[in-house]
């Protein structure tokens, strides 16, 4: 076997050339990579905590939901009951005045106008059903973000442990717009079906 | 008439829930996804469920599905309310046996109108 000096010697100068680049870029692109290492691990940590900061509001907004559900529903019994005594009096109205009968239906229409605006309350708490769709969506992007970072830093060398992942149900269409329009589509989709 | 329903969002379940009374329903049965719907319509006798499809566990498609393949419970009329507004998981819904198809949000018209047109 010859020594490395005399190896040099048959090489030609242009493959020595291309050797001592190679041996550079390879040198820079661990530099690179090394350099790129950190960033990467922090930026990986910091993943897991952007989705726990959207689990918080889901949890956050669904309680707030709730909570205003329990005062629609309370305000909603209450019109009731008022509409029901305010129905009872008028029901009796040969035994009032006209100006007390005008006042009672001035009672009973604005509790009228109350409960229906509660109902409209009701209805709109359906965001919290699709932005909590919406937030789902953006967390399982993050969650693949994060399973590549691992992946990358595991082919750097570093032991990595993939943390337990929620399983989300959502839909990546979920919106709020056109709810009118899309359910027309349906409805005449579902008459062609059936038709 | 007595309603299933089958939602994971428990402010959907009550959105719901209050929609059905206001139309004039007042019986329920809630379920938070479709396996322990599958429990409750076991449990107890069910006229017409309203199901979501997004949901852990068994979805609404699946539930439809194990719903409409058991002789006992495969005439109850299943009303489908979800996001989900794309034509074939519409598609999908029908031939699972949905007899009609909500999306949310919706309004109480669209829920009377719709358990009406399943109902006649």
């Amino acid at each position: 076997m010859g020594s490395q000096s005399e190896n040099k010697k048959h090489l030609p100068e242009n493959v020595l050339d291309d050797i001592v680049k190679l041996v550079k870029s390879v040198d820079t692109m661990i530099q690179n990579f090394n350099s790129i290492r950190k960033p990467i691990k922090d930026s990986s940590t910091s993943v897991p905590k952007a989705n726990q900061q959207l689990n918080k509001v889901t949890k956050e907004t669904e309680k707030a939901a709730n909570r205003m559900l329990d005062l629609v529903e309370g305000i909603t019994d209450k019109e009731i009951e008022t509409l029901s005594i305010v129905g009872d009096l008028l029901a009796s109205a040969e035994n009032l005045t006209e100006d007390e009968q005008c006042k009672l239906q001035k009672v009973q229409q604005n509790a009228e106008q109350v409960q229906n605006d509660t109902f409209l309350i009701m209805d709109s708490l359906q965001f919290q059903d699709i932005t909590t769709q919406q937030i789902h969506h953006a967390s399982s992007i993050l969650d693949a973000i994060e399973n590549e970072m691992h992946s990358l830093l595991r082919a750097m060398g570093e032991a990595f442990e993939g943390g337990n992942k929620l399983e989300r149900q959502f839909d990546p269409n979920a919106t709020m717009e056109d709810s009118k329009k899309r359910q027309r589509n349906i409805d005449d989709l579902i008459k062609s079906v059936k038709s | 008439m007595k309603i299933l329903i089958v939602e994971d969002s428990p402010t959907m379940r009550r959105i719901v829930k209050n929609t059905l009374k206001r139309i004039g329903y007042s019986e329920f049965e809630e379920a938070e996804d479709g396996l322990s719907a599958l429990t409750k319509l076991a449990d107890s006798s069910i006229d017409f469920i309203i199901t979501d499809w997004n949901m852990p566990e068994m979805n609404g498609l699946d539930f439809i599905q194990r719903v409409k393949s058991n002789s006992t419970y495969s005439k109850i009329p299943i009303l489908m309310v979800t996001t989900r507004s794309v034509e074939q998981d519409v598609l999908k819904a029908l031939e699972a046996g949905a007899a009609s198809y909500i999306i949310k949000p919706f309004t109480p018209q669209v829920m009377r109108e719709k358990i009406n047109e399943i109902l006649n």
